[in-house]
């Protein structure tokens, strides 16, 4: 079984977008225990079984490629923290020469 | 009124005993009379209801009505309903208003059925004890010190308290089942695809199913019916007809075949196995036929679950960052402060917690690749099932290990995990399941579970019902709610 270091942890709070730092010690341990319930099934030879990826056997429905909806940009946007003539506003991503000075 | 099930309501509608309006508002008072003490809804949408009910009532005079019109319902508040509130129980939601319905809400208010309010229920639909609401935890009508349990504990604790007759659930890992088992009454999780997930704010995708929960089987199969069938909207609903689930319900069971695996009986709790086992003696009344089975996977049900859950979710609740809806953070600093922040004061503890292991398991591949064993390990669970309908028509067991404990019992959470032990394996391989109330263990309810193969809806609300016509465990109800 993997242990679980900081590293480990900083590294999958981030691909998670959260901010966890001031509970590691916390996190940490619960993740290690929920890896030491699940290793049973690692012990499982599994091989030859084919992951279930799907409950049914069925494919993807195809639709005729017609417009069914609408554009309801403005109503759609109303549950938006920060909209502006359309566009949702964040934080400055991309810094230019005038954002900097 | 809140003594009648849907199918007497129905009547006295169509006798004109009374109006869909008077019925909303004694539904109404109740939830107010009652619900300060059970905590079991987050919105009460008391002028829609009204609205919806005088609309009924106009319906039924112009021979306009389905035999839905007029009837009241709570839904779950994952199910999103348009311009009303849907908030998961969560923070991350506590502003949202959803711009449509989920197929669930629509083809219920098509039906003409009458909302009265959103029910509690475990953040996100994570929990099996309703404790993790942002709203407060659901108490359980038969004991308020108790858990309803989750995450549909809202829904099931107002269907218990007589408060509604009918609502919604989600069930992932025992959701609506586990639940029904502590509040006693009687709770089904259609085949995977039966019923549309469309507009269900999602957890784990390949294992989210849609449901409901009331007093009895034959109230369950009357709304059913409007319900299951495919939806263009949600490509993993399945074209196959919907019966109609109330022309074999009363069917006779005799030469049922029921299978009683064995790996459910390995330290089963005295009492709970006696109420059992007194419900088995009734349905071999009735001419079934039990014998035992086996499921040698069913123990690594809990651990496969314990991977795709979180794995799923955590994929799911990547949208939630702040930006399209949702809590916002405040003055963040950069685009990453929004993402992280919103995110981490949005969710409550048991959110985080999940999406923290369902990120490791996705992105740590070596040595082991957690996601893909546990999909295999779940088609040896699901092939476990196939095998035992060749030689059984349902499988019967305790829906959960024991009755409902105390609110807030931090010291035994182990027990709190092991309460998904019964149900899990049936989320995992998509079959429909069903928990009816059979007794009482230290004066708080129990359920059975009636699994069946795939599609078979029909036959287990067929068992459910024949056994509650020769019982009255589904008819109590807890004292001050009668």
């Amino acid at each position: 079984m993997p242990t679980i270091t900081e590293n480990d942890l900083i590294k999958t709070m981030h691909l998670a977008q959260l901010d966890l730092a001031k509970d590691m010690p916390i996190y940490k341990q619960h993740l290690a225990d929920v890896l030491e319930f699940v290793a049973p099934i690692c012990e499982v030879d599994a091989k030859n079984v084919e992951p279930m990826l799907y409950i049914q056997d069925f494919s993807l429905r195809l639709r005729a490629d017609n417009i069914t909806e609408s554009n309801q940009r403005d109503m759609l946007q109303t549950s938006a923290a920060h909209v502006e003539d359309g566009f949702y506003l964040v934080p400055e991503v991309i810094k230019t020469c005038e954002t900097e000075n | 009124m809140h003594r009648r099930s849907i199918a007497e309501l129905i009547q006295d509608l169509r006798t004109k005993k009374y109006s869909c309006e008077e019925l909303t508002r004694y539904f109404l008072r109740r939830i107010k009379s009652f619900d300060k003490k059970l905590n079991s809804f987050i919105t009460l949408t008391e002028e829609y209801a009204m609205q919806k009910a005088r609309l009924a009532d106009k319906c039924i005079k112009q021979d306009k009505a389905t035999f839905l019109t007029g009837i009241p319902i709570a839904h779950k508040d994952l199910f999103c309903t348009k311009g009303i509130k849907t908030s998961c129980a969560s923070k991350m939601l506590e502003n949202f208003i959803p711009p449509y319905n989920a197929t669930v809400v629509e083809r219920l208010e098509q039906a003409g059925m009458v909302m009265l309010g959103k029910t509690n229920m475990d953040e996100f639909a994570m929990g099996a004890t309703n404790e993790t609401s942002y709203y407060g935890c659901v108490h359980n009508p038969w004991n308020i010190q108790m858990v309803s349990g989750g995450s549909s504990g809202g829904s099931a604790a107002a269907v218990a308290a007589r408060i509604v007759p009918i609502a919604t659930g989600s069930d992932t890992g025992g959701s609506i089942r586990l639940p029904c088992s502590f509040c006693g009454v009687t709770g089904l999780k259609p085949t995977y695809g039966r019923v549309s997930r469309f507009g269900m704010i999602a957890f784990a995708s390949s294992i989210d199913h849609a449901g409901l929960i009331g007093y009895n089987a034959y109230d369950v199969a009357l709304v059913l019916n409007f319900i299951a069938g495919m939806d263009g909207h949600d490509f993993t609903t399945v074209e196959k007809p919907v019966p109609d689930y109330i022309e074999t319900i009363n069917d006779s069971i005799n030469g049922l075949r029921i299978g009683l695996p064995r790996e459910y009986l390995e330290n089963l709790d005295v009492a709970v196995g006696l109420q059992i086992d007194t419900a088995i003696t009734e349905l071999e009344k009735m001419g079934a036929k039990v014998q035992e089975i086996s499921l040698p996977y069913f123990k690594l049900a809990l651990p496969v679950y314990a991977v795709i859950a979180p794995a799923e979710c955590s994929s799911n609740l990547a949208r939630f960052d702040g930006v399209r809806y949702g809590y916002s953070c405040k003055e963040p600093l950069n685009i990453e402060d929004l993402y992280s922040r919103s995110r981490s004061e949005g969710f409550g503890e048991e959110v985080k917690r999940r999406i923290l292991v369902g990120t490791y398991v996705l992105s740590n591949k070596k040595p082991i690749n957690y996601y893909e064993q546990a999909q295999k390990v779940r088609r040896l669970i699901t092939e476990d099932f196939i095998q035992a309908f060749n030689k059984v028509d349902i499988i019967l067991g305790p829906t959960t290990p024991l009755p409902a404990y105390q609110i807030a019992q931090q010291a035994e959470k182990v027990k709190i995990n092991f309460s998904d032990v019964f149900t899990t394996a049936s989320n995992l391989a998509g079959l429909p399941a069903i928990s009816v109330p059979v007794g009482f263990v230290d004066s708080l309810p129990i359920g059975m579970q009636l699994i069946g193969n795939y599609f078979a809806e029909a036959k287990i609300l067929n068992v459910a019902h024949r056994y509650q016509q020769v019982t009255d465990w589904h008819k109590q109800t807890p004292e001050g709610y009668c």
